[in-house]
């Protein structure tokens, strides 16, 4: 096992913490906790740790519900492979960060990263406003992969976020987020 | 017979839920954040809707005191606070008390959202 390589690697890109694997409630649950008493621990100010796991939860739950929504089958594994994902919090450069990624149906590929390129260009008002709308609204046909998570994800990341996909196996490609704090 | 009171006990995701419906006294607290917030809500609000609608010169209660929901859990909110503003346009007294910590910037300013 190369544990100890992967850890100073982690350190290097300054993750105090790091999960992979499939996620779920109980699994939400748990790092939530964790992540709850680490911030204690950290001293971080009520706002932004408020703000971290807000992030967190809203990354995890889009995962979840993302497999869900495309779940034909619990037993078929490559849906199952739609809940595996990474998620990683720490802070480089004297910005905090949590970052998620997980696989992603081609075919969903230009429609998120269409909505998320118009959440980062909105300042935190436009983003307020939006947020406020969306919450009257049902959400609109086509913007499926980019609700209310991703707009609360964007308003707590204040110093923006960034986002990209690599090619995966088949037809996924491996979808990846980082809000910065 | 229905019962006077829904009474909860909070359960992490899941927020303390108060209803009593014999009072008019409403509340959610602690955290809220289920996965599907949809399902957690249904059975309580096809309930709390009915009972609101049926009202008449009631005065009603609703209280929030939490200290984190999530933007699944926004969406629920919204459609309470629309159940309680149709609840006041039918002539009852309806009051919302939505509980900040002091220093709490983020809850405030949802607060204010809503």
């Amino acid at each position: 096992m190369q544990l100890q390589s992967i850890h100073n690697d982690m350190l290097d890109g300054g993750i105090s913490f790091c999960f992979t694997g499939y996620m779920s409630e109980e699994m939400l649950l748990g790092i939530g906790n964790t992540l709850k008493k680490k911030f204690e621990v950290d001293d971080l100010d009520r706002t932004t740790s408020m703000s971290m796991f807000s992030v967190f939860v809203e990354m995890v739950q889009n995962v979840i519900r993302y497999s869900a929504e495309n779940q034909a089958d619990d037993n078929d594994p490559a849906v199952i492979d739609l809940r595996y994902g990474i998620l990683s919090i720490g802070k480089k450069d004297d910005r905090n960060f949590v970052a998620c990624g997980n696989l992603v149906d081609k075919n969903d590929v230009a429609r998120l990263s269409r909505n998320l390129s118009r959440l980062q260009e909105m300042d935190k008002k436009d983003l307020r406003r939006l947020f406020r709308e969306s919450l009257k609204d049902e959400v609109p046909e086509g913007s499926k992969g980019a609700g209310v998570g991703f707009i609360e994800i964007a308003r707590r990341a204040k110093h923006g976020f960034e986002f990209g996909f690599e090619a995966a196996e088949d037809d996924r490609e491996f979808f990846t987020i980082s809000a910065y704090l | 017979m229905q019962e006077d009171r829904i009474l909860i006990e909070a359960s992490e995701p899941c927020p303390r839920v108060d209803f009593d419906f014999g009072g008019n006294r409403f509340s959610l607290s602690g955290t809220c954040y289920p996965e599907n917030t949809k399902e957690f809500f249904k059975p309580l609000l096809s309930r709390f809707n009915a009972h609101l609608e049926a009202l008449s010169g009631a005065d009603v209660v609703f209280e929030l005191k939490l200290s984190y929901f999530n933007s699944g859990a926004s969406r629920i909110f919204i459609q309470i606070f629309d159940t309680l503003e149709a609840c006041a346009d039918a002539g009852n007294e309806v009051a919302i008390n939505w509980h900040c910590d002091d220093g709490d910037e983020n809850m405030i300013e949802l607060a204010e959202d809503f």
